[in-house]
Formats: structure tokens, sequence, C-alpha cells
């Protein structure tokens, strides 16, 4: 053979090689990082996309440019409840960002369309998907803007007046389908009649045309002028990575003026070799790690996945998690005192866990509450308080409309309710969703045969904590009314250990007292851990020691471990900070080292 | 020879199916039926009505058992519409309905609905009488989610009661804030106003011969902008209740309640852009809320409750809280205010007034009593009342319900009044409409029809301040958009010269009391 042989039969074997063993390969490795690490479940746990096959809700998204891409995304954001299929989703999509842009590199420079800036624009959607508040609908504009231009690109052989035609047929539609991307696609396709085809002409009707569209939008949609031109384009959300979305949208027009320029012509005349296609894959692989590493949020994956997992119910998985990745996020802090309370362990528990956000982590402050809406309804509904759980899942239905969560929760509410046609209507409304209809259908029999809620244990156990007296909520202090709660239930035990959390978390521990003398729904024989502790500071800082029903409950380890505690104090001189390593490594899961570090009268004291 | 036959056998195989679609294969051909002596369940429940001669066709579902459907729908024993149907969904033609109710106004239309569940059954007829008088053609209403605490989008929609279409009249999408409030002169969209509030396109919208401008109508003396308005018959002022709101939520029973902690009533001049500040309606004693102006803008009817006393206590004595309906009188030529006088005394009947409106012809005032306070679509107590201006006889409509109705409007030719009721589903409020003859008397009320009536039933969005129109809204919502963006054009009140001012009520520094949302 030979050397010329042997030269073209390696850069095909290299071509087969990159054109088809390395995507294969890379987009398997993507769909693994996208399953198992990003975990599409929660990207579904932060955005709970809502969608309804239902003409109705299918007719609201086109009254407005971009609504049909904001459609399907709501549509295919649906199979992220499956982390399976979510992958597939997703990497679907970067499959066809990889394909789309290897179609046009191909047009225009075709000794790179396997080359690394084929892939570069995948890179940089991975990017943009990692952000788990990514909305697919901003991926699905640019790859129909991208599709368009392919399109656009295959026609360039013929006239200008068709090409002028598909023009302004595509705009029309891209930017009823995608609003604001129609800008990339137009000017894509002006670069290229005015930098390729040497047409400025037919360049100069596009870009009037591209500017007018929007002004005609206006008469015919309800559209700022801002929101003419960019609606979808502007990315929402405060990216980490900000720049990312700019870059994607900018990369081809700048490929385009590089290459007229003259740039890029070396790379164009470069010739692969087999040992240089195995550096770039190399590279390839390296810089797409470098990318989703650098790019993952962490942070929010710590937060989502305690949702998810209060979602599920899944409470020992959830403490579990929180114990081995601490987050300071209030959500999670809320979600684990929910988790504790579940357990059974909210009173003997608690301070094992971060208690940082104090009594906002058991109640969410109301700037929180605003954004979390229907984690508050949950909330309430673990306390059986029915009228408060319904607001705060009507709250949610305000905010994400057609959220199943709150359409689910205002179904059960309604039915126990006695209230058949609004649990009806959400029964309707939930049957029509792709992932809830069997909840639904199954929820239906309650309101066809009202008398099978007798047999729902859970159901029974709400209507039997019902409150008949109505008070007004306070929602600024929700101690008020656990403690209203509880004075028209005594048996309302969640009522209870938050309202003792909440004593214990304010160091009101007079109430504490009152509140525990008067308790009726504990039943063990000792106090659980943390009351006997908060017992003990009670009844050592007011010397208040003849109160014996209270000693009854004490375990006698309790006391001598809090002889110890003081005792540790006490060897280095009552200084709280000097002993603080060493009170953490014994007693940092007590309601005494909670206390000591945080309430500021006990820190004054000891110091 | 094949040229030849080709013909023979079309026309054979024509003839024979033309014979059998004439002769025995209609479905819905029904010589054998049942009849039943009850009437047939229908949903949206539109038996037994009075209904306008312009309204939409008013679409159906048939709620009893069936394969197939037959209605006919007819006036005088005369066959005039047959409607088959695979489905209980009936959707009447628009053209024959319209038809058929201009050309039999003052008549009964009769339904006759045949159920095939094996065999075809016959429901007992039911009719609705068509009205002689028309409705006004065009609804104006807000659309939005309950936005208790979270604002998100919501919207006036403008809807062609006589062809179903709607269209928006404006939206907080493109703009952060709420809108309501949405008002016209008596029936006419070509002066009309609405609020904005919060953000930077906050303020009141007044639209007025093709001009549209942003009003700031705070002054030195309300803090609050203007809330509740009514155009006076000039056209040129409006009387505006100012209200420092407080929102709560109740344990068990209805979730949500709305109480004033102060307001009063001023008057806005829209070509001078003064506030007049009358004592009567601004009395430190007492909150002045819901101005009405009378057709002939010679009173001003509203409804007023002792002032809170800074140390109301919310949790016990928000139920003391009860509005006597007033009529105040008012010479247009001099300007001058006359004595007022008491319609309802809250007291006598131990419930409390809210919403006056009077109709247009002058006789009569609808107006809600609930138990307490003023916003009477959270009090499943609230109704609806009309009152004979004549000889001040109260009655309860009979197009009540258990549930709330309330923010009621009439079409100006007083005949029709429409009011948002919830008693679908006690969350969402509906719209519906009823008949009111000449002796003031409502009839059995009816929802407002839509294309597709199913579509109540995943409608998670509330209908409400429903205000009848004679013709469409003349402005767009890019209109509106632009003028509440506008900050440097937007212009703002002044008191009128010479006003002076009395100390506010202390109840109104609360913290948790709010504008009018």
């Amino acid at each position: 053979m030979s050397d010329a042989a042997a030269i073209k039969s390696n850069n095909w074997q290299s071509s087969i090689l990159f054109s088809l063993f390395v995507p294969l390969f890379y987009f398997a490795a993507i769909f693994c990082y996208i399953r198992w690490r990003l975990d599409p479940a929660l990207i579904y746990q932060c955005q709970v996309p809502p969608f309804l096959w239902d003409d109705q809700f299918f007719t609201r998204f086109l009254e407005f440019p971009g609504g049909l891409v904001i459609y399907l995304s709501h549509l295919f954001s649906q199979f992220y409840y499956f982390p399976v299929s979510g992958a597939l989703i997703l990497t679907a999509c970067l499959f066809f960002t990889f394909l789309l842009s290897r179609a046009i590199i191909k047009h225009f420079f075709p000794k790179l369309k396997n080359s690394l800036a084929a892939y570069l624009p995948s890179i940089f959607t991975l990017i943009l998907l990692s952000q788990y508040e990514h909305p697919l609908s901003y991926t699905l504009a640019w790859l129909l803007s991208q599709l368009f231009f392919v399109l656009y690109l295959k026609i360039q052989c013929m006239s200008a007046f068709i090409r002028f035609l598909a023009f302004m047929l595509q705009v029309s539609v891209l930017y009823y389908a995608a609003a604001g991307f129609y800008l990339l696609f137009a000017a894509m396709a002006i670069l290229t009649e005015i930098l390729f085809k040497k047409s400025l002409l037919l360049g100069a009707v596009y870009s009037l045309f591209m500017l007018g569209i929007p002004q005609l939008a206006q008469s015919a949609f309800i559209l700022t002028t801002k929101s003419a031109y960019f609606y979808l384009l502007l990315p929402i959300y405060d990216y980490r990575p900000f720049l990312t979305p700019y870059i994607l949208y900018l990369y081809f027009p700048l490929l385009l003026v590089l290459a007229q320029s003259g740039l890029l012509d070396s790379i164009n005349r470069f010739v692969f070799h087999r040992i240089q296609y195995r550096i770039a894959i190399v590279f390839l692989f390296l810089l797409t790690g470098l990318a989703a590493l650098l790019s993952f949020d962490s942070t929010m994956y710590k937060v989502l996945k305690v949702d998810y997992l209060a979602r599920q119910r899944e409470w020992h998985k959830l403490l579990t998690f929180v114990e081995k990745r601490p987050s300071d996020d209030i959500l999670v802090a809320y979600q684990t005192n929910r988790a504790l309370y579940h357990l059974g362990r909210l009173s003997s528990d608690m301070f094992s866990f971060n208690q940082n956000w104090r009594v906002n982590g058991l109640f969410l402050p109301d700037e929180a509450r605003k954004f979390f809406s229907i984690q508050v309804s949950d909330l309430y509904w673990d306390m059986a308080f029915l009228n408060e759980s319904e607001h705060w899942a009507q709250e949610d239905h305000s905010n994400y409309s057609f959220g199943p969560r709150h359409l689910q929760r205002m179904a059960t509410i309604s039915i126990l309710k006695g209230n058949t046609s609004l649990a009806t209507m959400c029964l309707d409304a939930l049957a029509k969703t792709i992932l809830y209809r069997d909840w639904a259908y199954d929820h239906k029999k309650y309101i066809d045969y009202p008398e099978l809620v007798d047999t729902n244990s859970y159901f029974v156990y709400l209507q039997d904590m019902q409150i008949t007296k109505n008070f007004i909520i306070t929602s600024g202090y929700p101690e008020h009314d656990m403690d209203m709660l509880l004075q028209i239930n005594p048996e309302n035990v969640a009522a209870f250990e938050y309202l003792m959390a909440y004593y214990l978390l304010t160091f009101r521990l007079g109430e504490f007292i009152a509140k525990l003398q008067s308790a009726t729904c504990l039943k063990e024989p000792y106090f659980p851990r943390h009351y006997q502790e908060a017992i003990l500071v009670y009844l050592h800082s007011t010397q208040w020691r003849e109160r014996e029903s209270l000693w009854d409950g004490i375990h006698v380890k309790t006391v001598a471990q809090f002889n110890d505690f003081t005792k540790i104090l006490r060897r280095y001189n009552g200084d709280a900070y000097t002993a603080q390593d060493e009170l953490k490594k014994k007693y940092g899961h007590t309601y005494w080292y909670y206390s000591l570090f945080n309430n500021p009268e006990t820190r004054q004291k000891s110091s | 020879m094949k040229t030849k036959l080709l013909p023979i056998l079309f026309s054979f195989y024509f003839t024979q199916t033309l014979c059998a679609l004439l002769s025995c294969s209609n479905p819905y051909n029904i010589s054998n039926y049942e009849i039943k002596e009850t009437s047939p369940q229908i949903e949206p429940d539109y038996t037994n009505l009075v209904i306008p001669p312009n309204i939409a066709p008013m679409n159906f579902t048939i709620l009893e058992k069936g394969e197939k459907f037959l209605v006919k729908i007819y006036v005088d024993s005369n066959d005039v519409l047959r409607l088959p149907s695979r489905t209980p969904r009936i959707k009447i033609p628009p053209a024959p309905w319209l038809k058929i109710l201009n050309h039999n106004k003052g008549k009964t239309i009769y339904f006759e609905i045949f159920a095939y569940d094996g065999k075809w059954t016959k429901y007992k007829r039911f009719g609705n009488k068509i009205a002689p008088e028309p409705i006004d053609r065009y609804l104006v209403y807000r659309f939005l989610r309950p936005n208790y605490t979270v604002q998100k989008e919501m919207q006036i929609r403008q809807r062609d009661l006589q062809s179903d279409k709607e269209s928006l009249v404006m939206t907080t999408k493109t703009i952060a804030g709420c809108i309501n409030c949405h008002t016209f002169h008596q029936n006419d969209p070509d002066k009309m106003l609405f609020h904005i509030r919060w953000g930077a396109a906050a303020g009141t919208i007044i639209a007025k011969k093709k001009h549209i401008a942003k009003i700031d109508t705070r002054t030195d003396f309300n803090q609050s902008p203007g809330a509740y308005p009514s155009w006076h018959p000039n056209g040129i002022a409006v009387a505006f209740s100012v209200n420092k709101v407080q929102q709560f939520f109740h344990a068990a029973g209805n979730s949500r309640d709305v109480i004033d902690l102060t307001s009063d009533i001023i008057m806005y001049q829209t070509e001078s852009h003064t506030v007049v500040v009358e004592p009567q309606l601004t009395s430190r004693s007492y909150m002045e809320t819901f101005p009405d102006w009378s057709p002939d803008g010679r009173s001003l009817y509203f409804c007023r409750a002792p002032q809170l006393e800074a140390d109301f206590d919310l949790d016990q004595d928000y139920r003391t809280i009860k509005y006597d309906l007033m009529r105040l009188p008012y010479n247009p030529d001099t300007e001058e205010w006359g004595r007022l006088e008491t319609l309802v005394f809250a007291s006598e009947t131990g419930l409390s007034c809210s919403q006056p409106r009077v109709s247009p012809d002058g006789k009569f005032l609808l107006f809600c009593m609930a138990e307490y306070g003023n916003f009477p679509i959270f009090h499943s107590s609230a109704d609806l009342y009309i009152m004979s201006l004549e000889n001040n006889q109260i009655h309860r409509l009979g197009a009540n319900s258990d549930a709330p109705e309330g923010f009621h409007s009439w079409s100006s030719n007083s005949r029709w009044i429409v009011f948002t009721s919830k008693r679908d589903n006690t969350i969402f409020t509906r719209l519906y409409f009823s008949y009111v003859d000449q002796q003031g008397v409502a009839h059995k009320a009816f929802i407002l029809p839509l294309q597709e009536p199913e579509n109540y039933r995943t409608n998670f969005n509330a209908y409400s301040v429903p205000e009848l129109i004679k013709n469409p809204i003349p402005y767009r919502p890019q209109q509106f958009i632009d003028v509440a963006l506008d900050v440097e054009h937007a212009q703002r009140a002044q008191l009128a010269p010479g006003t002076v001012l009395s100390p506010q009520p202390e109840i109104a520094d609360s913290p948790s009391a709010t504008d009018f949302p």
C-alpha cells in the first residue's frame, strides 16, 4: 500500500471513528451524567411543569408568540419525572444540537464537520441544562431556529426570489412558534446572504423584515416592545454561567463572520491525522467533563433532593441524605424538621440537625412562604389543619397554575369537606394530566361513593382532627395558631410538637413547661429527650426544684449527662466559647448546647 | 365497452346509496320511544329561564345515560332545530339559534331531549322564555387566579355575548401589578377607567374620547389611591372610595376574609384633576365606601359603618362591622350636597350592606347584604337584594344561592343583571345573569354560556367584577400598557383649592393594613 493510500485509509478510519463511534460514546456518557448525576426527577421537582391534554389548556399557548415552544416544553418536561425518560429527552436535545451544528458547519467548513466545533454548542447547551431552573423551551426554541437555518441552507442554490419567500415564511413561523429566537435565524440568514451570497439587497430586505415583524406582532398580540423582540431569547433566570446563553447564540454568527474574514482559512486547509483525532477526542471528553463539573449546581441539587424526598415521603432517606450532605438552606431545614416529625423524632432529635434557621426552619418566613407555597400547605396538612392547607394550596395555584400537587391537595381537602363540585373540578383536571391520571381516577370513587371516605384511615384521622371552632389565623405568629389548634383538639400531635419546638427554639421555657404539664398526647413514661433537656435547663436556671411531676419524666441518664455538661462548663470557668469544642463533641446534639450557643441570655449568664 | 359500463355502475351505486340514506338507516329517525315524566338533567342548568333574545347558543351537556342523543329545539310546536349527537355535549349552531330567538321574542323556546340507551327515551320538555328586551351585547370582567398573597397574571377580558368571542382588554403579563375596578360611564366604553396597583405601572387609567391618561389619585387627604369608582352622569366627575383594607384567614368555615380599617369617599374631577372632599362622605366617625351615582346624578348612594376604634380587636370584633345603606342628595348645577339619609339600617336588619348599584332607569337599587363586613364574595351569607326606589321596599332575589353572590351590574335597559356567584364550587366565582322584570322580580339565574360548557370543569380562574357595556371597548390593550408604563406623563391629582383637612383615624396605622388591593 502506498503512503498516500495509507493516509487516505487512516483518514477514512478516523472519519468513521469521529462521525459514528465518538458521538455514540459521547452521548452515551452524557446520558449517564444526566441520569445519575443531574437527575431529571429533580428538574421536574424544581419546575413542576403544568400540562393537560385539554383543548382549553392548549389554546392558552396559542395566544402569544413563543407559546407553541413553551407548550411542547411542558409536554416533554413531564417525562423528567422518570429519570430515564428525562435523561433520554435531554440527551436527545443535545444530540440534535450536535446534528444541526454539524450540518451548519459542514455547509460552511466541510473539513470541520466532525471536529470539536460541531460539539461546542452541545457543550454550551449541557451547561444550560445543568441549571435546574432552565426551562426546556429555551433549548427547543434554539433547536428550532437552527433547524430553520439548516433548511434555509438547503435552498441556497435556488433563486433569490425563492430564498426570499422561504425566509419570509420561516421567520413568520419561527416568530410565532419560538418568539425572540427568530432573531438568531434571521441574523444568520442575513449574514449568509451578505457574506457568502454577496446579496446586499436581500440582506437589507431581510433586516427590515426582521425588525418589522415584532411591530406587526404588537398589533396582533399583547406585547411590550421589549417582549415583542426578545421574549424567550433573554434568559429570565440568573444563570450561574450567565454568559453561556449569549455565547451559544453568538456562536454561529461569529463563526460565519470569522470564516468570511479569512481567519478560518488555515483550518480549512488543515489535514487531520489519526493522532490528532485521538487528541481531539480526549480533549472533547475533558472539555465536556469540565463543563459538566463546573456547571453542576450542587447546592441546588441538595435542596431539590431533600424536597423531592419529602414529596415522596421518604423520610428515612431524607434524614440520611441530610446527615451525609448537610446544607444551610432554609428549605432543607424545614423539610428535615418535617421528616423528624413524621419519624417521631422531632422532640428527641431535632438538635442533632442544623437549627440555625430557628423558628423559620419550622414554619418558613413570609417571604419564603410565597415561593414554597405547596410546602407550607404540606405542613398544615401534617397538622390536619385543612383550612390553612387549602389556603396555601390555592396560593400555590396562583403561583404555578395547574400544578399537580396543589390540585391533588385541593381535591383531597374538598373530598374531606364534602365540597364535591370543587373536588370534581380538580380530579377532572388531574385526569387530563399524563402522570396523575390514575390517581385522579382512583380518588373519584370518594365522590361517587362518599361512604368510602370512612374506609380510608388517614381520611378518618383528618376528619377526627377537624376543628369546629373558628379563630383568626395569624400567619406572622404561627405559635398562636398551634396553640389554638391544641386548645380545640389537645390530641393534635403535630401541632403540639411544632408548638413545643417553637418554644424550645425561642427559649420560651416557661410556656414550654406550662404546655408540657397540660399535655395529654404524651404517652411514654419519660418525656422525649429534648423535653427532658429543656426541663433541666429550666429547673437549673430557675432553681425551681419542687416540681416533682416533671422530675418523673426525666431519665437518670439525662440528669447525669446534664451534670457532666455543667461540669465541663465549670472546668472552663463557665467560659462557653473555650469549652465549645469539647461540648460540641459530647453534647452538640442536645438542647443544652443549642441553648448555650444560641440564646443570648444563657450566653450572657455563662460568661 | 368498459367506458359505457362505468357510468351505469356508478349511477346504480349512487342510487342505491341515496335510497339507503333516505329510507331506513337514519339512526335518529325515532318512531318508538319511552316517555319519562321527569325533566332531563343538563349542565349547566339552562332550564325554566328567561333568556335574552341576543344571547349566544346556550350549549349544554346532557347528564342522562345514553349512547346517542337527539335534541329538538322549537317554539310554538314547530320543529325548528333538530340536533342529533353521538355525545352528550350539545352544541347549538349559532345562526339558526339567534334567528329563533330574534323571531320569537316574548315567547317560550322549548327543548325536547331524547336519549338512546338500548331504546329511545323522551324526557319531559323544558322551556325558556325569550325576553323581549336584549342584554347589552358586551361583558367586561376580571379573569384571575385566587391571588391571596401571591399575585400572578390577571386579565380584564371582554366578551361578545352574542357571538361568544372573547378578547383581552388588559393584562398584567407584561407589567407587574394588579388590575381592578374597571368602570364605565353609563354602560358606554368610550369613557372608562380601571386601576393598576403596585409597580411602575401603578395608577388609575382613565380613557375618555379616545384619549388615555394615567392619574395618581393620591392627595394630601387620601394617602390611598381611589378604589371603588362611580362615574357621575355628567361624565366628568368620578366618586371614588379610598380604603385601607386588611386581609385575614379563618381557621374553620370560609377561609379568606377582608375588612376595611378606614375608608372615605372622594370626588375626582377628571378635567381639572382635582379631588373634592365632602365632610358627609369623609366623616371621622364613619367608614364610607361603595359610591354609586343615581342615573340623574342627583343622589349618591353608598355604604357606611362606624369607624373602627383604635383598640379594635380583629379576633373578637370583626363580626360587629356592619354597614348601613345611605343616600346623599346632590345638586349638579350648584354642586351642593343635601342632607344624608339612611335607607337601610344594619341595626334593624342585622345584616351589613354593600355594593349598591342603581338601575339605569332609576327605579331599583340592587345591593348585597351579608352577616358582616363589606366584602360579600367571601361570605357565604352574602345575597343580593333589590330595593324599589319608589317605595323603598326591599326583597331578597330569588336568583340567590347558598353560596356568596355579589359584584353585580345592570344592563343599560335595566332588564338584565349580571353578578358573580360561588355556587358552582365555592372557590372560583362564575358569572350569572338574571332577568329583572318591571316589578323588580329577578328570575332564575343562569351561568355565562360558553362554546364548550365543559370548560368550566377545568377552569381554575375566577370571573369577577362583571360590567355590561353597549359597544366593544375602543381601546387596545397595548395602548393601556403604553400609557401605564409612561411614568413621565402620569398626572397627579390635587386637592381642590380651599380644602381643609381633618386628622385621620388612628386605626389606619395598623401594620397589616394595605391600600385597596
